[in-house]
């Protein structure tokens, strides 16, 4: 295991930014650590490399705490605050005392200069760069060291069109390559992209940690409209099958092909005015397994 | 490994065999060196480096330019101590210990401890390496400055008759004094700054404990009070420059005893408060 939070516990005062956090990312995985903002993503990551001291449990790297490597940017790289580099030096001279830390050559900060596409402005001082070329001075920083595993905090945000889709296929071939990739966003559909594995945070604590496929992996819906509705939940019912009535007049199915409805109405005389499929996205299940959360806290909080 | 790589991961491959197979561990030494580079590449560092050095001698010079304009007679004769051409110390210190509180608190100004901390997580390290590189860089500019002033000022005295005191031990206590108390004093503001991480509060601190206090407390006419401000940081650091060593409170030497115990219970302080604290 590349990186490990063992029982998490962050506490500020009476409340917890997390709690309990415990996961584990296997190595070669892209991993996406999803949660609304305030769900307690940016402290977990802080807490995984040492810049936050976790009120109880611990995060390790490798099998050891981020504070006990060697070599720590040689393990992970790690991309928390675009706007994380003093304003009057140039990207270079950013690259360059980093660089320092852990002797590496010249040579590798033009290298990740290159990956990251800054070369053009190695010599432009910080701050005049914009969101987008402080995301990518962050990546070039946590690709310095040569890492096989990225620590990213919302390494989307703030970046234009083609800066999304340069960094998606940036993280892509990362992956590719057998690195192992943390990525946290509350963008749903930029992760179910990137990521083969997500780890859902909700309120501080861990909600889901499961493969993307199985997550999404929930039996279609048809959704189909008549002017009979009543009649046709009637006809459709039976074993293993849901069915519900939607405040807009249609009926959501679970359980049934489009064909068997379809035939169903038919022999019972229903018009159907419309057929569809309902999939099931990555932000539906989300906004299940959010709302099964806010519930809980709402019940413990009552019952305490 | 997968069978086919893609062009961008095959590139990407090759650059990674440009690293060193085995990882170069993060030592202190490696992280004086990154120190230097942030200490090196804003330029109000090194300017204010030069306004430290050009203090020391410029105060020196126009010390000896006064004495010898004036051109009365001295009351202690024509020799002169050593001490008097540097003046420029109290200046010295303050300007050094602001340069190294905003080279430790800008790391929070402007949210680099993170990648600081990043790089070199063993958070003592990067304290002793700030402390080393300025804690040095003070030595140099101190012995750099106290010399050129003990070499230049001689030849200004003797167009006036005048000389400096030629016993060696003298000039060689002052430069000796104003090294080791420069650098000292820039030791204790990096302890200072990591305790207090805001640059205004830094700057206020410093200027109040280098400077103010000694002020105040002597116009406190209390006794015993008055008598406590030997123990001040520049107070005691600056003993050295005392015309007549065994008539001061506390000698020369003990005094800077007392500038590195304050350098050290700071830079102790320092260290346990980035060590505790959330970055």
């Amino acid at each position: 295991m590349t990186i490990v939070a063992d029982q998490l516990t962050k506490r500020y005062g009476s409340t917890y930014a997390i709690q309990d956090v415990s996961f584990e990312i296997r190595p070669g995985t892209v991993t996406g650590f999803l949660g609304p903002n305030g769900a307690g993503k940016s402290t977990t990551m802080r807490t995984l490399v040492g810049l936050d001291h976790p009120t109880s449990g611990r995060g390790l790297i490798d099998g050891r705490p981020y504070r006990e490597l060697a070599a720590p940017l040689r393990h992970v790289g790690t991309l928390l605050d675009a706007k994380a580099a003093h304003r009057s030096r140039t990207a270079y001279q950013h690259l360059r005392w980093i660089a320092a830390t852990h002797r590496l050559p010249k040579s590798r900060i033009d290298e990740v200069m290159g990956i990251t596409g800054l070369s053009s402005v190695a010599g432009k001082k910080v701050g005049g760069f914009s969101l987008g070329m402080g995301q990518r001075l962050g990546l070039a920083v946590a690709l310095l060291g040569d890492p096989h595993t990225l620590i990213l905090d919302e390494p989307v945000n703030g970046l234009d069109p083609d800066g999304v889709i340069w960094i998606r296929n940036l993280l892509k071939a990362l992956g590719r390559e057998g690195r192992t990739v943390l990525l946290s966003s509350h963008l749903l559909s930029e992760l179910s992209l990137i990521a083969d594995h997500v780890v859902i945070i909700g309120k501080g604590r861990i909600i889901a940690d499961k493969p993307l496929a199985e997550l999404i992996d929930h039996p279609d819906r048809i959704r189909v409209r008549s002017n009979r509705a009543a009649k046709l939940m009637e006809v459709l019912a039976g074993e293993n099958v849901t069915r519900a009535l939607t405040d807009s007049g249609t009926v959501e199915i679970v359980g049934l092909t489009s064909e068997e409805i379809a035939a169903r109405a038919a022999r019972n005389g229903i018009v159907l005015t419309e057929i569809g499929v309902v999939s099931t996205s990555l932000e539906d299940v989300y906004r299940e397994l959010t709302r099964d959360q806010v519930e809980y806290s709402a019940d413990t909080q009552g019952n305490g | 490994m997968v069978m086919t790589i893609p062009a961008q991961s095959r590139s990407q491959e090759s650059e990674r065999r440009t690293l060193p197979r085995r990882a170069a561990p993060v030592t202190l030494l490696s992280v004086l060196h990154a120190e230097w580079i942030k200490y090196r590449t804003l330029v109000s560092y090194p300017i204010t480096t030069v306004a430290v050095l050009a203090v020391i001698v410029g105060m020196g010079l126009l010390e000896a330019g006064s004495v010898v304009w004036a051109g009365e007679p001295r009351p202690g004769g024509d020799v002169l101590a050593p001490g008097q051409f540097l003046s420029g110390m109290p200046y010295a210190y303050v300007l050094l210990g602001v340069l190294a509180v905003v080279f430790t608190a800008s790391e929070y100004t402007q949210s680099t401890m993170q990648p600081s901390l990043l790089s070199a997580p063993k958070r003592l390290l990067l304290l002793a390496a700030k402390a080393l590189l300025m804690g040095m860089g003070g030595l140099l500019v101190g012995l750099l400055g106290s010399s050129v002033v003990m070499l230049a000022v001689p030849g200004m005295l003797s167009g006036a008759d005048l000389r400096l005191g030629d016993d060696p031990a003298d000039i060689i206590r002052v430069i000796a004094g104003s090294g080791i108390s420069l650098g000292l004093v820039g030791v204790l503001a990096i302890g200072l700054a990591a305790l207090i991480r805001s640059l205004v509060a830094g700057f206020i601190t410093v200027v109040v404990l280098l400077t103010i206090a000694p002020m105040l407390l002597s116009a406190v006419p209390v006794e015993w009070v008055a008598e406590l401000m030997v123990y001040l940081p520049t107070v005691a650091g600056s003993q050295y420059l005392s015309p007549d060593p065994a008539m001061t409170t506390v000698g020369p030497w003990w005094g800077l005893i007392i500038l590195a115990g304050w350098a050290l219970a700071s830079f102790v302080a320092g260290c346990v408060a980035l060590g505790s604290r959330d970055a």
